[in-house]
């Protein structure tokens, strides 16, 4: 999977819904930085799913 | 004035349609009214936690509430009545009508204060044997003989003495005090609450920001050692990798909230996240009462396991009003620990032990330290006790005449202010109703209760609701 599909992956798990463009590319950009940052794509994919899991639209109902 | 209400958004929603209607009309009401000066105090939607000026130059820049939850008996600690000893046994004189009490008590015969009292320090105050400590912190206080409130129970007591309301749902002083002039360090959280036992009755409601912007409500630290869970990062994560999650997180809640304007939580729990990140870097050393010396710890009671609880609170207050938080609301015999309905002597022998040397440790260090003249303390429960009897050895709900008191920020001590009947039952002189002590504890913070309005349903709220009288013999 490229990054952009994790992220869409991501957000049809947590929001039920795809992430529209500029949301695909902040998640890619995360996933690379958080890359570097925390040393695995694997951790990166944590980080970026414990955001998610953190964020308003998953707690709240519209 | 009109610019801050945004009455001009474009409406994406019926909800925001609604909202919108209604700030623009009481808007336009308000602003011919008001001036912009007088506004002042109204923060910015930008920043709501912006330090902003109060309404009027005052000493007091932070309050240490000190609450003796469950109703502290005035008549055996503050406020004697030889004339109620007198009438000992007997059935309440006619003239005093009869109350409608929380238990029904008031048909019961009158109970004398079996305590020792004396006149304390320089003024000659009265303070009982149950606080000897605090008795020698008289010159320093004004005792507010004559309070009196509106609830019979303590639900709705504890909720007026902080909201102003026995119905819940307002904001407390804590809240209404950070909407008015903001935080004073953004590493910490401006307004905290300390339990030392249960959950106080009505539990958080107490502390909350009710129609004020969710950010405005209070904090309630943990008991014991950790005040504040998970102050520092897991193994592993570096501040970088945090403070980039972090980040993300903020892009995620902003774009959410984008539409959503009129939802003050989503904008609070944004605002939440970043307060946990900044509270990383000054909450550790704050909460750390390792590096106090010993001389400061036992004058705070810490080495007697009973008041270690409560003296820790004390002293966690005056660390955290040195570092900036403004509101400290802290709770002695929380869950209604006072409710003294039977064997009075055993309760209030309890925690008057509990709350005297901590609170007369606090005034000291503070003092010493030059913060009692801009820290404001108040003392008191939601209400006190009644003079006759309970079950033959407690004493029942009252809301008619009870004592608060307040030292420091401004307060001139070594008085008493207001009187009760002859037997503790009615506030008789400068009857102080709880808005009244609301509006003077704003007053000393340098905020006019009448001018510090919050629009909410159309309607310019404030903190005293449509009362509220200053009572300025507590500082003039």
């Amino acid at each position: 999977m490229t990054p952009q599909e994790q992220v869409e992956r991501a957000y049809k798990l947590a929001y039920s819904r795809t992430p529209d463009a500029s949301e695909l590319r902040s998640g890619a950009e995360f996933l690379a930085r958080q890359t570097k940052l925390a040393g695995s794509r694997e951790a990166a994919l944590a980080d970026l799913c414990h955001m998610l899991l953190n964020s308003n639209e998953f707690l709240y109902l519209n | 004035m009109l610019h801050q209400l945004n009455h001009h958004w474009r409406v994406r929603t019926r909800r925001e349609f609604f909202t919108q209607a209604g700030s623009g009309l009481a808007g336009m009401a308000l602003a011919s009214l008001l001036s912009e000066q007088e506004a002042a105090a109204a923060p910015t939607q930008k920043d709501a936690l912006a330090t902003r000026q109060g309404h009027h130059a005052s000493k007091a820049k932070s309050v240490i509430w000190l609450f003796m939850e469950g109703g502290p008996s005035h008549i055996d600690l503050f406020d004697p009545k030889p004339k109620l000893n007198e009438l000992h046994g007997q059935p309440m004189p006619a003239s005093f009508g009869k109350p409608i009490t929380a238990m029904g008590t008031a048909g019961n015969t009158l109970m004398g204060s079996p305590r020792k009292w004396a006149q304390h320090g320089q003024s000659g105050l009265w303070v009982s044997d149950w606080y000897p400590h605090i008795a020698n912190h008289v010159d320093d206080i004004a005792v507010l003989r004559s309070c009196w409130a509106n609830g019979l129970n303590h639900v709705g007591s504890v909720c007026q003495m902080n909201t102003g309301d026995i119905l819940a749902g307002r904001p407390s002083m804590g809240a209404w005090l950070t909407y008015g002039l903001g935080s004073a360090n953004r590493n910490l959280p401006t307004f905290v609450i300390l339990l030392d036992d249960r959950e106080p009755v009505g539990g958080p409601k107490n502390w909350s920001s009710g129609f004020l912007p969710a950010v405005y409500q209070g904090t309630q630290f943990r008991q014991g050692d950790t005040p504040i869970l998970h102050l520092s990062s897991p193994k592993g994560v570096s501040t970088e990798r945090q403070r980039s999650k972090l980040d993300f997180l903020k892009e995620l809640n902003q774009r959410w909230a984008a539409d959503k304007q009129e939802d003050t939580e989503l904008e609070a729990r944004i605002q939440s996240y970043e307060l946990a990140y900044k509270m990383q870097a000054d909450a550790p050393e704050a909460v750390d009462l390792s590096r106090e010396p010993a001389a400061t710890r036992e004058i705070y009671g810490l080495n007697d396991p009973d008041l270690a609880a409560f003296g820790t609170n004390c002293l966690l207050a005056r660390r955290l009003v040195e570092r900036g938080v403004r509101f400290v609301e802290l709770y002695c015999g929380s869950g209604s620990g006072w409710d003294a309905h039977s064997n009075i002597e055993a309760n209030h022998s309890k925690w008057c032990r509990v709350s005297d040397k901590p609170i007369a440790g606090l005034l000291t260090d503070l003092k010493q330290r030059g913060m009692l003249a801009d820290t404001l303390v108040v003392w008191g429960g939601e209400f006190g006790r009644t003079p006759f009897n309970e079950k033959g050895n407690g004493r029942d709900h009252n809301p008619w005449g009870f004592t608060m008191w307040f030292a420091g920020g401004g307060v001139k001590g070594g008085r008493t202010v207001g009187t009760t009947d002859e037997i503790g039952l009615r506030a008789v002189e400068k009857p102080s109703h709880v808005h009244d002590i609301h509006a003077s504890i704003l007053h000393l913070l340098g905020l006019d209760h009448i001018r510090l309005t919050y629009l909410h349903n159309g309607r310019a709220e404030r903190p005293t609701i449509v009362g509220g009288n200053l009572i300025p013999e507590l500082w003039s």
